[in-house]
């Protein structure tokens, strides 16, 4: 499936790889979260990338053993009305330190891609409902300020903090 | 045997319309295509369906009415509600006879203005 | 009043622009409906009974002369030629058009409104006491930190999408004039007994299918860590909260299942994490907005002109000036009520005729500004004594100088089935009845709050009415129960169902019965509410199922 990253649409290089199946040597591969704990001996020896699939009704600190060998974790919007991935996002990227990509899957919309780079994502997954490129640079970039302090998105398009100006800018 | 109308909102412009005949999405019930048969009523469901995704209307579904020689009278006072108007305004929705929206229409290909 | 700044402009601007790209691609097909229909309820559109309608937002009910204006030229030019006042304090609009959405949240812009977050199941118009600013004994004007909370709630990327609605009041009162304690988060402004200035956080509270009252979760909590401590409040509701059942997913429910310690101990872990709002930022902030609600130039004068010998000569201004004013913290000056429930009247609705007018008293007689209050009237809060005759003439003569604030016939009704696509049964003829029917006697009957739902959702409040209506459908037909001994206030109660439910024709009369049933119990000047708290329900029903 496609992917949005850094503005543009490119192929997810990484394998989402099932239960049960054998992960080819060197390769980047996504895997459940039961399989990570699982394997993680294996998986981590491995030269090849590696990623999760974290379930968002799980606790995010038992991520937290993991995080220093992942490069990808995936949280999966089941509907784009279920705001737990959001908090999510967010723990994982200001508690857990986690600096490799965070990609939204599931139900990703265009108008809902501001809020989640907002929190720390920073690769969406596009499905079938699949918008031209140019409706997904608008509604990511429609709202140049945001209200609330530190939630500014981690690269490209970043809206502004209005506390944080005022405050320093005197305005 | 009961006998049902299809009602939706007008997508653009909000106002309740029942399904006429020839595709034509009407303001007042009584112009109305009936469906008594299951099949007739599965028909005018597809045309809902249909209508939905031209965005022409939204949120369409079947009313059971009571079917009088001139007039569909809706058996619950809900739908009742929505071919009138408020019980509490009776200057305000279709009972007024001041408020005519425009007529629209779902040909399968194209929305067009009656 | 809040000004809005060049960030606060820019940011409704670049809303606004936004909805109306996101209408425009749902107009074209672009969006599905199910797509959009989240996004049009966060900017305050509901499909409704007849048509589309706009819910606008009135923070904490505070509105200008010119914002009034507004919001009647838009009734004018795009709608019926009136407005609904909701128990929001908000107002809606009811016969509108999508296309004509954007152009109105345009004008709305010009006057530094918008239609933000009146819906959808995000963080809703933060609510206050009506009479903020006015009243004598608050801790400070309330409405600073409810506009801080305003701009922090604004499109939070992180709770957007929560289970459900969430709804946050706010006093700075002991009397409680705002109902914190039926929200989903209560705060009342304090101070510790340092003298520091901070606030007292309840949770858990809401009407709906399953009426709560609030616990105190935070005793006390400096106003710095306020929005820290709110982030980590809705984190654990937002994680935890249940999403599989809609009328279990609000807060209450979760309060419920985790029990307050465990809700406590989850939120407190939370907000020790969380460093990155620095209280020193949020405290100059919230300077800068109080800076906005410096109280008006009032001088301490107690020159009441002709008022005593205007009282004297006119029954009905006293009468209104009984019922529908408040004394003001500063001398001369008077808190007064517009009711907007004529008797016989459609509960909160004003025509925009009216609207100017209030505008134009406000501008006038209240330092130009209105406030609308959650039992859905408007309050003049700055009110020269001396202008209270010509006030009181202007609006008797435009059909607001009902004197029924507090009374009977000033109830609480939510649209119901006349208007809203939820409703199982009427509630505006119902109110509309009642009211008739007592009206003759209510100022001997005194205080008395009458709240009606046309459903369980509650809109109406009927759980904390002291009598309470709740109109059901029962095999196609409109049918009320009666819950009594409900209270919002500092004092908050639910309200007990009292035995089977009325038809519609049958209502009034059962209130009817209620009211002689008090009357001939009450002792000296008990209220209704302390009847029923004395005697309980059994001479209630007693009146209404025993001759039945």
């Amino acid at each position: 499936m496609p992917l949005l990253k850094g503005g543009i649409i490119e192929d997810d290089s990484f394998l989402d790889l099932e239960d049960g199946a054998s992960f080819p040597e060197g390769a980047s591969v996504i895997v459940s979260w039961d399989r990570l704990r699982q394997d993680y001996a294996l998986l981590a020896a491995d030269t090849g990338r590696l990623g999760v699939r974290f379930p968002v009704d799980s606790d995010p600190a038992t991520l937290t053993p993991f995080v220093s060998g992942l490069q990808v974790i995936a949280l999966e919007f089941a509907a784009y009305t279920d705001g737990r991935a959001y908090s999510l996002a967010r723990v994982i990227r200001t508690q857990l330190g986690f600096t490799g990509e965070l990609r939204a899957t599931g139900d990703v919309l265009a108008d809902q891609v501001a809020f989640m780079r907002q929190v720390g994502f920073d690769a969406f997954e596009i499905r079938s409902d699949y918008q031209p490129l140019d409706i997904w640079q608008r509604t990511a970039t429609a709202m140049s300020l945001t209200y609330q302090p530190d939630f500014v998105a981690r690269q490209g398009f970043a809206p502004a903090e209005i506390f944080n100006k005022r405050r320093y800018a005197g305005s | 045997m009961t006998t049902h109308i299809l009602t939706a909102n007008h997508l653009a412009e909000g106002h309740v319309v029942f399904l006429g005949e020839n595709g034509i999405w009407v303001s007042n019930a009584n112009h109305a295509v009936r469906a008594s048969s299951p099949e007739d009523k599965t028909r005018l469901d597809q045309s809902g369906s249909a209508a939905k995704a031209a965005s022409l209307v939204i949120e369409p579904y079947l009313v059971e009415v009571e079917a009088n020689e001139n007039t569909n009278i809706p058996i619950k006072t809900r739908e009742r509600m929505r071919t009138l108007g408020p019980t509490v305004r009776l200057d305000l929705g279709y009972q007024s006879g001041t408020w005519k929206p425009d007529t629209y229409a779902y040909t399968g290909e194209e929305i067009v203005q009656i | 009043m809040y000004r809005y700044d060049n960030f606060d402009a820019r940011f409704v601007s670049e809303r606004t622009n936004q909805f109306r790209d996101q209408i425009a691609r749902r107009l074209k097909g672009e969006l599905s409906e199910e797509q959009f229909r989240p996004l049009r309820l966060m900017n305050g559109v509901y499909l409704q009974l007849h048509a589309y309608m706009l819910r606008i937002a009135i923070p904490y009910g505070t509105l200008s002369g010119a914002q009034m204006h507004k919001l009647a030229d838009i009734a004018d030019r795009f709608d019926r030629s009136y407005g609904h006042f909701t128990t929001r304090q908000n107002i809606q609009l009811n016969w509108m058009g999508l296309s004509n959405i954007p152009d109105i949240l345009e004008e709305l812009a010009s006057v530094e409104m918008h239609a933000i977050q009146t819906s959808g199941n995000c963080i809703r118009n933060v609510t206050t006491d009506p009479y903020a600013g006015a009243i004598a004994g608050e801790a400070e004007d309330p409405r600073a930190v409810a506009e801080l909370i305003r701009q922090w709630s604004s499109l939070h990327p992180e709770f957007s999408f929560l289970p459900r609605k969430f709804k946050v009041a706010i006093t700075a009162s002991e009397g409680d004039r705002a109902a914190i304690k039926v929200h989903d988060v209560g705060l009342q402004l304090c101070e510790n007994d340092a003298g520091e200035a901070g606030v007292r956080v309840w949770v858990g509270g809401g009407l709906g299918r399953t009426p709560l009252i609030a616990s105190v979760i935070r005793d006390w909590l400096p106003l710095g860590d306020l929005l820290g401590y709110l982030e980590a409040l809705m984190r654990v509701y937002n994680r935890h909260g249940r999403r599989d059942n809609k009328y279990k997913a609000r807060i209450k429910i979760l309060l419920q299942a985790l029990g307050l310690e465990e809700l406590t101990r989850q939120v407190d872990a939370e907000f020790a994490k969380i460093d990155h709002i620095d209280p020193d930022n949020v405290r100059s902030e919230l300077d800068r907005i109080r800076a906005f609600f410096a109280p008006p130039p009032l001088e301490e004068s107690a020159d009441e002109g002709t008022l005593q010998s205007d009282l004297a000569e006119n029954q009905a201004f006293a009468r209104w000036i009984q019922n529908n004013s408040v004394d003001h913290k500063v001398p001369g000056h008077t808190i007064v009520t517009i009711s907007l429930k004529p008797i016989g009247g459609i509960p909160g609705d004003a025509t925009s005729d009216q609207m100017h007018l209030i505008a134009n008293l406000a501008t006038l007689y209240s330092h130009d500004e209105i406030r609308t209050t959650h039992e859905q009237n408007i309050v003049l809060p700055h009110v020269r004594k001396a202008d209270l005759h010509h006030l009181y003439k202007a609006l008797a003569d435009a059909g607001l100088g009902t004197a029924n604030a507090g009374l009977a016939s000033d109830i609480i009704a939510c649209p119901g089935l006349d208007y809203c696509s939820l409703a199982t049964a009427r509630s505006i003829p119902v109110a509309q009845n009642i009211s008739k029917r007592l009206e003759a006697r209510e100022n001997d009957v005194g205080p008395l709050k009458i709240k009606i739902s046309g459903c369980i959702n509650a809109c109406g409040h009927h759980h904390v009415g002291h009598i309470g209506i709740l109109g059901l459908d029962k095999a196609g037909k409109e049918y009320y129960q009666i819950t009594l001994g409900g209270s919002g206030d500092e004092n908050a109660s639910i309200g007990e169902i009292l035995g089977p439910g009325f038809s519609y024709d049958k209502i009034d009369g059962a209130v009817e019965t209620l009211v002689d049933t008090y009357q001939s119990i009450r002792t000296g000047d008990e209220r209704f509410l302390d009847t029923y708290r004395r005697v309980g329900a059994d001479p209630f029903k007693e009146a209404l199922y025993a001759t039945a």
